[in-house]
C-alpha cells in the first residue's frame, strides 16, 4: 500500500548560485540552477504543502529583479499540472519562516498551517536586536509574521512545540532547534498504513539542500561518504549534521528517501517532466491507483 | 546628515516583533515566553529612540510625503504598542478580541505605509535580502541612501 503521492514542484529558480552556498565548502565548484520549490503530498482524504513559497507581489518582483530569481509561477499555474487548486489544500506545513517557504500563505484560503513555536518566538527575539546584528534578520519578512497573525486569529495558524506524530494520519513533523534556522522543522511520510519503518520518505526543507549535504564524498577522511551540512545557516552545523542523521536512521540509511527540494538534479533521480511554462515536477512516489502527472514517465 | 534607513528598517522590525508577540500570545496558553535574552529590547524603547532620531530629521521638499508616511506609521505603531498593553491588562475575553482585531489593523496599517514609502534601491525594504539564500550570486549592489537634512 501507498497512501501518498509526493510531487516536488518548482514554482522559479535561480541560476548561477554559488555551490558552496549549499555544499560547505564547495568553493572551488561550478555554480549550480537553484530551483525554488514545495511538496505536494495527496492521500488519506488530504491534500498538503510542505512550505508555499513566496509571493511575486509587493516586493517579490524587486527581489526577483534584484536577485537574479526567474520563471516564477503562481501556486494556481504550478498546482494546476497536478490537477490541484490552491482552495483544495487543507494543510501546511512550513519548514521554516524564510521569505521562499512562508511567503505566500494568502493564496491557499483554505488551509491550517503548522509551524514551530521556537521559529515564531526566535524571530521576534532577533527582530528586536540592534542594526548591527542584522545579518540575522536575513530572509525574514516581517509582513510574513502578519499575515500568520491573521491565519492566527482565522483559527487557521497551529504552533507547535516540537514533534508531532500523525499531524494528518502517516505525517511526522520533527524539530531541529538552531539548525537551518532558530526552529526548523522538517517533515516524514509513512506512507505503508502508518506502519513504523517501511516506506518512509523525509522531506527535510532546507536542512538538506543538495544531495552532498547527505552523501559527499568522503574519501578524503577515508570514509565512503559523509555528510556535509548546507552552508546558510543561523544555527548550528552541528544540528544539522544530528537533524541528517535522524533523517537517515528513520530510512534506514538510504538517502534516497531523503528529498531536497532546492535540488536541480531530482529531476535525474525521480520521473520528472518539464512543465509548458519552464517548470519541473519530479514524482517522488504514486499513491496506490493514483495516475501519474509526469506521464509519460521518464528520468532525465 | 543622518540616513533614514535605520529608521526605516527599525520600523518594520518593530512592527514584525509586535506582529511575532501578538502571535505567540494568542498561543500562549501554558507557555512562558523566552525573549528575556539581555540583548531583548523591548519595542516601547525601539519606537522612542526612533521618534528622537524623527525630530532631528528636515526632509526636502521631495521627500515629504514619504516623511510623512513613516510619522505617521511611527503614530499608528505608538497606538499599537498601546493596545498591546491594554490587552494584556484586559480580563474581559471579548473586549480583549475586539482590541486585538483593532491591533491587527493597526499593524497591517503601519505595513501599508511602509510599503508605500519602501524604496529597495534605496535600501528601504522590509525584507532584508541582504544576506538572502537568493543573493548570494555575486552581483554586487550597492544602495544609494536616501539622505534627509538633519537639524544641529
Amino acid at each position: 500500500m501507498v497512501d501518498y503521492s509526493i510531487h516536488v514542484l518548482e514554482y522559479a529558480r535561480t541560476l548561477n548560485y554559488p555551490k558552496a552556498a549549499l555544499v560547505y565548502g564547495a568553493f572551488d565548484d561550478e555554480p549550480v540552477t537553484m530551483p525554488f520549490s514545495y511538496v505536494l503530498l495527496r492521500g488519506r482524504g488530504h491534500v498538503a504543502l510542505v512550505d508555499v513559497g513566496y509571493a511575486h507581489r509587493d516586493h517579490g518582483k524587486y527581489l526577483a529583479n534584484k536577485y537574479h530569481i526567474e520563471n516564477w509561477r503562481s501556486p494556481q499555474v504550478v498546482l494546476a499540472e497536478c490537477g490541484v487548486a490552491p482552495e483544495d489544500v487543507d494543510t501546511v506545513f512550513i519548514t521554516h519562516a524564510h521569505f521562499d517557504h512562508f511567503g505566500n500563505v494568502e493564496d491557499f484560503p483554505n488551509a491550517t498551517f503548522y509551524i514551530q513555536r521556537e521559529e515564531i518566538e526566535r524571530w521576534t527575539w532577533v527582530l528586536s536586536l540592534p542594526d548591527r546584528m542584522r545579518w540575522m534578520t536575513a530572509s525574514i519578512d516581517p509582513g510574513d509574521i502578519l499575515r500568520a497573525v491573521d491565519l492566527s486569529a482565522e483559527g487557521r495558524m497551529k504552533l507547535l512545540d516540537g514533534d508531532i506524530e500523525n499531524a494528518i494520519p502517516g505525517i511526522d513533523l520533527h524539530i531541529a532547534k538552531d539548525s537551518h534556522t532558530y526552529g526548523s522543522m522538517w517533515v516524514s511520510v509513512r506512507n505503508n498504513q502508518g506502519r513504523h519503518g517501511e516506506d518512509i520518505w523525509i522531506l527535510p526543507g532546507d536542512l538538506v539542500c543538495q544531495f552532498e549535504n547527505v552523501k559527499m564524498d568522503g574519501s578524503l577522511i577515508d570514509v565512503e561518504s559523509m555528510y556535509n551540512p548546507g552552508a546558510q545557516t543561523v544555527g548550528s552545523y552541528t544540528n544539522i549534521v544530528l537533524a541528517i542523521e535522524e533523517m537517515m536512521k528513520l530510512v534506514e540509511y538510504d538517502e534516497r528517501r531523503i528529498v531536497p527540494v532546492h535540488e536541480a538534479r531530482l529531476a535525474d533521480h525521480f520521473p520528472s517532466r518539464i512543465t509548458s511554462e519552464g517548470l519541473t515536477i519530479s514524482e517522488i512516489c504514486l499513491a496506490d491507483e493514483e495516475d501519474s502527472v509526469v506521464s509519460p514517465a521518464r528520468v532525465r | 546628515m543622518v540616513t533614514v534607513v535605520p529608521i526605516y528598517t527599525g520600523l518594520s522590525h518593530i512592527t514584525g516583533q509586535i506582529g511575532g508577540l501578538l502571535l505567540l500570545s494568542m498561543h500562549r496558553e501554558n507557555h512562558d515566553l523566552h525573549l528575556d535574552h539581555k540583548l531583548y529590547r523591548d519595542p516601547r524603547d525601539r519606537l522612542s529612540e526612533i521618534e528622537g532620531n524623527l525630530d532631528t530629521i528636515s526632509p526636502p521638499k521631495e521627500a515629504k510625503l514619504h516623511f510623512w508616511a513613516i510619522v505617521k506609521a511611527v503614530g499608528t505603531l505608538r497606538q499599537a504598542i498601546d493596545r498591546m498593553e491594554r490587552i494584556a491588562a484586559t480580563k474581559d475575553a471579548e473586549r480583549c478580541d475586539q482590541i486585538t482585531a483593532d491591533l491587527i489593523r493597526r499593524l497591517h496599517k503601519v505595513h501599508a505605509l511602509l510599503r508605500f514609502t519602501a524604496n529597495p534601491d534605496a535600501g528601504l525594504t522590509s525584507t532584508d535580502f541582504d544576506n538572502t539564500c537568493c543573493n548570494c550570486t555575486g552581483h554586487a549592489h550597492h544602495h544609494e541612501s536616501i539622505k534627509l537634512g538633519v537639524h544641529t
